[in-house]
Formats: C-alpha cells, structure tokens, sequence
C-alpha cells in the first residue's frame, strides 16, 4: 500500500511522549516526512510558513497530530487559526491529548477537529493508538486534495 | 277644690281684653290706691290743727270763718284731728300701727259720747272748756265751748266706724262704711244748709249748730274712712272690675244727683221760681226720666256688648280648655294647681296615677304631695316652693318620691305663678313630668360612661382621640400622658404631626390626606417628650366625637418586638451573607477539589505513561543487547508498578469524582441494571464460569449511574475474590421491609473473617496481600460512598475460605 502520509506535523510539548510517539510512527513506516513543533507558536510559524519556518518545503502538512497542553498557544488556539484560515482549513487534525475533559472534547470538535484521540494510560495502548491512527489516516482515509 | 284650671296662652288675651272693658278711669284708680283717704285725712288733719292754734292764738276768722257762723269748738278741732290721724295711719302706713288709729278714733268717739251725754243729762262735764275758753253767748253755742250735738253724734260715728273698719268680720267693713255715708249725707246736708241758708239742715233744733268748716271735715273725714277699704264691703259695687262695677260706677253717680235736684226744685217752689208751675214740674219729672231712661239704654248696649265679648272670650277659653284637656289627657302630663289663699292643690288624673293613688275626690292632695317627697329631697323642694311664692320665681324643680308601694320615681315640675294687680301672688299652676326612665337611662349612661370612662382612662395601653380635620389632641388617657412623657395639657396643644420624628411626617402627612384609613393600620415610629423614638402599633378607628369626626387611636408600643424583629433580620441577613461566603467558599474549594482531581490524574497520568513507555524500550532494547532473567524480573516489577500506579489513580479520581457528584434519582429497575453491569464484562469466560443466580429485583428511585458503579463494585469484588475457587457462585437479591430496600451480593469466594468486617468499607483498606488478590482496596469504599449519597447503610458479612455477603440498604 502507498503511503498516503507523506508529510505528518506533531505538536507535542512533552520529550518523552514525542519520543515514544515518533517511535511507533518510525517503527511502522506510517509518514515520509515528519514535522515537529514543540509549542503553539512554532505550530502555527510551520503551518503558515512564517518565523523560523518560512524557508521550509512549500505544502501544507497531510495531517497533523495535536497536543492540547501547549506552552505559548495552546493547541485549541491553533487549531482555532488553522481552521480560519482558507488555505489551511481542510487539513486533518487529530487531537491527540491526554485530557479527556468533556470540555476540550466539546470544544475541539466545534473548532473542527477531524478526531480526538486521549492518549491512554498504559503505553501497549498508546502505542496501538497512535499505531492505528497512523494506518487509519495513512492508508484508509482519503486526505483532502490541494487545490 | 275641682275648679277647671285656664293655664292657657288664649285664655290671657281674652283676660286682657275683658279687663279693658271693664278697667275704670283714672280717678277710681286714684281712689282704690288709697291715696285719696290719704290726701282727705291730710286735710282733716292740717284744717284741725289750723283750728287749734286759731284757739290756742284768738284768731276769730279761722274760729268761725264769718262771724255770723257758729265756731269750731276746741274739742271738735280736737277730735277732727284724732280721727284724721287715724285715717293717716290706716291709709298710709303698716298694719302694726292700726292699733293707735283705733286708739285715737276710739278717743274721739269718747268725746262725742261724753258731750252727748251733757246733752241729754243736761250736766257739764267741764269736757267743753278744758284747754281753752270760749266767751258766753257765741253764736249758735248751746253751752260755751261745747260742740253742735250732730257734730257729737258725728265724732260717734266716725270713731265706730273707724275702730270697726279694721275687723275681720264681713259686715265689718259694710257697717263701717254704711256708718261712714250716713255722716257723709249728715254733713252734706249741713254744708247744703249754709249754701242754701237752710239752717235747719245743719243745727239740731235747739242745739249747738255744727260749723261750716266742720261739716266740710266731717265730709272730708267720712269720705276718707269711707274710701280706705274700696275694694271691700258696700264701696265694692263701685269699684268691682266687672261690669256689675261698670253699671254702678255709670249708674249711680247720676242717682246722687237726685236729691240735690229735688232739694234744688224744693227751693225753686218755695222761691217761687221758674220751676213752680206743675207743667214745668211734670216738664222736668219728664226730662230726668228721658235722661235715666236715655243713660239705661246706652249703658244696657254697652253691657250687652260686653257680655258678648265677654260669652266669646269664655267660649274661647273654654275650647281652649276642652283642647288642653285632650292633650294633657293624650299625653301623660300631669297637672296641677295651687291656690295660695286657700292652700288648696287640684291634681289631673295623671298625677294621681305619678303618685300611684287612686282618685277618690276626698284626699288631701297638698298632705299627699308633701308627705311623697323622698326625705332627702323635702327639705329642697318646700325651700324651693316658698321660694317662688315669696319671691315670684318662675318654679322649676326635679325630685324624688316614694310611692305608697314603696317605689322610687323622678318626676319634674315646671310652675308658674300667677299674680294680681298689687303684684302679689294667689295661685301657682304647672305641669309635672314623670322623668323616672330618663333618670334611670341616665344614670345608667353615666355609670356606662363610667365604665367606659374608666376603661379610656385607665387602660394599660396608650389611646386617644384625634380630631380628623385638624389632627389635634383631643383627649388622651392617663397611659399615653405616662408612656410619652407629655403633659395633658401638652397634648391638646400638639397635633399628630407633633407625634412623630421629623422625617416620618411627610409620609404621615400623605397618609392622611389620601384618608386611607388602611393606612392608619401598622407600625410607625413615634417620639417621646424626651427625644427617644419608639414603635407604635397603631391602629386607628373613626368615631363621631361630639358631633366631630374623629379617630380613636390605640398605640401599642412595640419597640422591643421591632427591635428584635430588626436585630433578627440583620442577623438572618448576616446569615445568608455567611451561608453565600461559606457556599462559596464550598464551590471554590470544590472547583479547587475538582481541578486537584483533575491534574492529579492528568498530571500524573503522563509520568505514568512515560515510565511503562520506557521501560517497554528498554526490554526491546535489552533484547537486542541481551538482557538476563533478573533483568526481566525488574522490568516486570517496573512495568506492574506503573500499571498499579495507573489503575490507582483512575480509582482515585472516580472516587473523588463520586464524592462530587449529584445523586440524580429516578425510577430504575435493578434487575436490569444488574443485568447491565454483568453483561458489561468482556472478561466472557469469566462470565461463563461462574453461576449467576439472580433474583427479582425491584424498581425503586435512586441514580442510576451511581447504583451500576455500586454493582460494578460488588460484583467485581466477588468474581475477583472467588477466582480461585472451581465454581464460583454469586446471588444477586433484596430484602424488603416498610423502611426501607435492602440489596445483596452474596459469592463463595475467599471470605473473610468478621473480626476485621469494620475495616472492609475503608479507603483503600484490604485484608488480603496483593499477591494473592489484585485491588486498590477502594471499591468498597466507593459503594460506601455512592450508598451514604442516597441515605443507605453498607454492611457486611463473611467468614474466612467461605464466601460473603455485601449488604446495602436503600431507603423508601
């Protein structure tokens, strides 16, 4: 099968689960090119080719996965800009968030999330997690085309 | 004693009227006042004494008055001045002294007797030269000095009949008076004898003549004594005030004339003058007739005229009286009468019936009347009667008496006392009313007023009475002068407005004005003389004060309930203001609880994942680089301690949040809960093992969310702890009784011993290593927690390698 994420962004503030996050992606060969963004700022200087990021590779990110708990813009903020914005409101997000509060969910899908995913507890579940979102969103979903 | 009583305004007029017809002229009046006899006895009195001094001093002229007339003698002088002071004394002064005129009249009767007797004894008493001496042979003198023996009988006469004016008896007075004309025609005839030089008319044959100026006396003497009681004996034809008096005062003086018109024609004959001839004499017997006949016929119609006015005034008077009867009789006045002079009382019928006594025409009214007073009122009420009698007031008067059975009445009088000409009183008449019921209601209204007075005056609470138009005072009770600190006389000069502190009187004011009288209800602050305000629970009544609109106000002081009443709000306020903090306070530390809650899973959660993250790298990375069996011991111990840690929190968090959450009853069916929680089970072999034996189970009201989370619990619990055994059998029932549900888990697992039954329910309390059975040691405490939230009870029972059950209660 082809590997339909070609270019992946993960906002993620914590070390360790990016680590444990990129791990499983690498391990299963589910995205060509990985991004990654450590707080809602540098998110949002990526997606939009600003800051420290505006000599990057052209072309928006297939899908991104997004961290709630996020030092400078918290994750809602970003995708709250992501979505307002023409050129980059189509892209699939995934909330990826160890918060299960009804709230952030409540939230999340009103700014338009595609999914939200609370990452489990114990890691064999987080692994599959991640696992089966990458396949899902890799291999099953149709991502949306440029125009 | 039954005249028919006048007391009637018509009557007077008619009175009046006839008392004009019938009133004479001036000069009667002038007699019947006594001053006439008062003026003659005057004369008498000068022209004696004149006489006497003309002796005592020789004046012949005055002696005689011509010396061809017969003198005066001393004695007559004398005498004529005796008998002019006794006129003086009955005509002018008191009764007192009637008794020296008859003394003196009395002497010069004694004198007269004394010369008749020389006279007719023809001895000399030596009477007749006593004070002076008159010389021999004067003229016409019998014996010098010794008075005419008609001048003798004269002074008889007018001594008798002076002396017997007086006297009580009836024909007193008419013999004195009959006595009195007889020398009054005596000396007529004597002066009618000098001016017609008639001597036998004024000397007795062969006596002493009597003199000019004494005949003149002896008339003016006779006519005094004669007109001193004209009201009284024969002279009371002429001056009756009616129209027998009328008729004689027309009548008579014309009859007097005739003697002196045939004396007159007697000397015409004798004269030979014009009247001699028969036809002049028939002419002039003709002529008196005419006139006589002519003055009967005018007097007749006047009288008749008269009488016809008179017959019509009676008339009147008696309708009048017919008209009076009927009222008096209509109504229950009673009426009486009493005639002063005959102290006699006349009664109507109802007085009889006011005095309670029958009428039977022979009592003594005036004893009856007397004897009736109330003892206490007697003594008043004749004062009061000889009042109006002596002193002419109108009797007016209010008493009490006591009737034959004994009973009290009120009666009231109203009299009039009726008057003659000389002003003096004769007859009071009036009218008496039965006022017993008045008195009594009176009376009663006055104790009533009392009562009421009493209760005003001496209630314990502030009242009094507002005038509505003015808002004045006007009157207080003794409570409201104590209570506020104002004087009486204070009050009367405050209004309503007074009363109250300065702010309050506007909303006072417009309370008034719009006249809701609703408003008047209620608490109100009012100010004491001395500044202190207080609450006055007023209310407010209209009443009809002597005719004024008014409010009758009773004030209530309520300062200490609207204290308290106050303090209590402020303090429920400063409650609620405590109750909103703490809840507050409450929320904000729940907000804080759950937001502790809240990162301690979160927060923790991620480390967690983390360490089981790593540590799974590791034993990848350890395979590679070849790793041993304690290596893989520790890992494992690694990795089951975070999990430990995982479900722990998860526990915790549950725990807590349960701790939070609002019981949301509803009716729920157990049975399908139960049913639900069993099927829930993923763990299907589990399931399938173990005999599941579950009863009917009822709908009661309780959250249904909760009461899973309890089955969960339980149910775990028991799977959990019978895992080891071959056949795991769990019951699933209830009890039921009036109070409450009573739900049980019963399972065949480990059991455990009673002795440590308290700590079951405790947080994270366990009575077994976590070797042998897995657990936090929090489910129990959770259905602790769930079933307290909906007023339950949690219990258990259990013996050690055989089994338990778990108990919970749901109250009805």
């Amino acid at each position: 099968m082809e590997i339909r994420l070609k270019h992946v962004l993960v906002v993620e503030d914590s070390e360790n689960d990016l680590e444990l996050m990129l791990d499983v992606l690498e391990e299963h060969k589910l995205a060509n090119k990985i991004a990654v963004a450590r707080d809602g700022a540098e998110a949002l200087a990526y997606i939009f080719k600003s800051g420290k990021w505006k000599d990057r590779e052209s072309g928006n990110p297939t899908l991104i996965l997004l961290d709630l708990k996020l030092p400078k813009r918290n994750g809602l903020e970003v995708l709250k800009e992501i979505r307002g914005n023409e050129l980059t409101a189509n892209i699939p997000v995934v909330i990826l968030t160890s918060s299960k509060e009804e709230q952030d969910v409540y939230e999340g899908y009103r700014l338009g999330t595609n999914a939200y995913v609370v990452k489990p507890v114990g890691f064999d579940d987080f692994a599959r997690a991640v696992k089966t979102l990458g396949i899902f969103w890799a291999l099953i979903n149709q991502p949306p085309g440029n125009k | 004693m039954n005249k028919r009583i006048i007391t009637n305004g018509d009557t007077r007029t008619n009175k009046w009227q006839l008392q004009k017809l019938t009133d004479f002229s001036s000069i009667y009046q002038f007699v019947v006042s006594y001053k006439l006899s008062l003026f003659l006895s005057v004369f008498v009195i000068g022209v004696g004494l004149l006489v006497i001094a003309g002796w005592f001093f020789d004046w012949p002229l005055i002696k005689s008055l011509s010396p061809r007339f017969v003198s005066m003698k001393f004695n007559t002088a004398l005498c004529f001045l005796f008998s002019g002071l006794a006129v003086f004394i009955f005509s002018f002064s008191k009764e007192k002294y009637y008794k020296y005129a008859r003394l003196l009249a009395g002497l010069a009767s004694i004198i007269g007797v004394l010369t008749l007797l020389e006279y007719s004894f023809q001895v000399n008493f030596g009477i007749d030269q006593m004070f002076v001496r008159e010389a021999e042979g004067a003229v016409d003198t019998f014996s010098p000095g010794r008075m005419a023996f008609n001048t003798a009988v004269g002074f008889l006469l007018v001594g008798i009949s002076l002396i017997i004016i007086d006297l009580r008896a009836w024909f007193a007075t008419v013999a004195s008076q009959l006595i009195s004309l007889v020398v009054t025609f005596i000396s007529m005839f004597s002066i009618l004898g000098y001016v017609l030089s008639i001597p036998e008319l004024f000397r007795f044959p062969g006596f002493s003549g009597m003199a000019l100026h004494t005949s003149v006396l002896f008339f003016t003497v006779s006519l005094g004594t004669l007109f001193l009681y004209p009201h009284k004996g024969v002279l009371s034809v002429i001056f009756m005030k009616n129209l027998g008096g009328y008729m004689s005062r027309r009548l008579l003086p014309l009859l007097m004339l005739i003697p002196f018109i045939y004396i007159w024609l007697q000397l015409e004959w004798i004269t030979g003058g014009f009247f001699r001839s028969i036809l002049a004499l028939q002419l002039l017997s003709a002529g008196i007739i005419c006139v006589f006949i002519f003055m009967v016929w005018k007097i007749a119609n006047r009288v008749g005229k008269l009488e016809e006015n008179y017959m019509k005034a009676v008339e009147n008077i008696s309708e009048a009286n017919e008209r009076f009867t009927l009222a008096v009789k209509a109504s229950d006045l009673g009426v009486w009468d009493w005639d002063i002079e005959s102290d006699t009382v006349f009664w109507n019928r109802n007085m009889f019936a006011f005095y309670g006594i029958e009428e039977k025409g022979e009592e003594d009214i005036r004893k009856i009347w007397i004897d009736s007073f109330h003892p206490e009122d007697r003594e008043e009420q004749q004062a009061l009667a000889q009042d109006a009698v002596a002193f002419g007031r109108d009797y007016e008067a209010e008493y009490r008496i006591i009737r034959a059975d004994g009973s009290v009445r009120y009666l009231k009088n109203i009299g009039e006392v009726l008057r003659d000409k000389a002003n003096i009183p004769y007859r009071i008449t009036g009218i008496t009313f039965d006022v017993t019921e008045q008195k009594l209601t009176q009376k009663k209204l006055k104790e009533s007023e009392g009562k009421y007075r009493y209760l005003f005056e001496e209630n314990p609470v502030p009242i009094w009475i507002i005038d509505e138009g003015e808002l004045t005072f006007l009157e207080v009770n003794r409570s409201a002068v104590k209570h506020y600190g104002y004087t009486e006389d204070e009050f009367y000069r405050m209004t309503y407005k007074d009363i109250r502190p300065k702010e309050d009187v506007d909303l006072a004011l417009s309370m008034l004005r719009t006249g809701d009288i609703s408003k008047h209800q209620g608490v109100w602050r009012h100010l004491k003389r001395n500044g202190e305000i207080i609450y006055v629970d007023v209310k407010g009544h209209k009443i009809n004060y002597s005719g004024k609109p008014a409010r009758l106000v009773i004030c209530n002081d309520v300062t200490l309930q609207k204290e308290a009443e106050i303090k209590a709000r402020l303090l429920s306020k400063e409650l609620e203001e405590r109750v909103k903090e703490r809840t507050q306070e409450l929320f904000e530390s729940n907000k804080e609880l759950e937001s502790f809650a809240y990162s301690v899973s979160h927060d923790l959660r991620a480390p967690l994942r983390h360490v089981i993250g790593f540590a799974q790298k590791l034993e990848r990375h350890l395979q590679y680089t070849g790793s041993s069996s304690e290596t893989d011991r520790l890992m494992t111990k690694i990795k089951d301690s975070a999990t430990k840690l995982g479900q722990l929190i998860d526990e915790l968090l549950t725990f807590s949040r349960l701790g939070r959450a609002d019981v949301n009853k509803s009716q729920i069916r157990i049975e399908q809960i139960v049913h639900e929680v069993i099927n829930d089970y993923t763990i299907q072999y589990v399931k399938d093992k173990v005999e599941w034996n579950i009863q009917e189970l009822p709908e009661i009201e309780a959250d249904a969310v909760l009461l899973k989370s309890v089955y969960q619990n339980l149910i775990n619990n028991s799977l959990k702890f019978s895992n080891k055994k071959e056949k795991i059998r769990i019951d699933v029932g209830y009890e039921e009784n009036d109070k409450a549900y009573i739900f049980f888990v019963k399972d065949n697992g480990a059991g455990f011993s009673m002795e440590y039954a308290d700590k079951l329910f405790g947080v994270f309390q366990r009575l077994h290593k976590s070797e042998d059975f897995s657990g936090t040691g929090i489910g129990l405490a959770t259905v602790r927690r769930i079933i307290k939230k909906h007023g339950g009870k949690t219990w258990a029972e259990g013996q050690e390698g055989n089994g338990a059950t778990f108990y919970f209660s749901v109250p009805k």
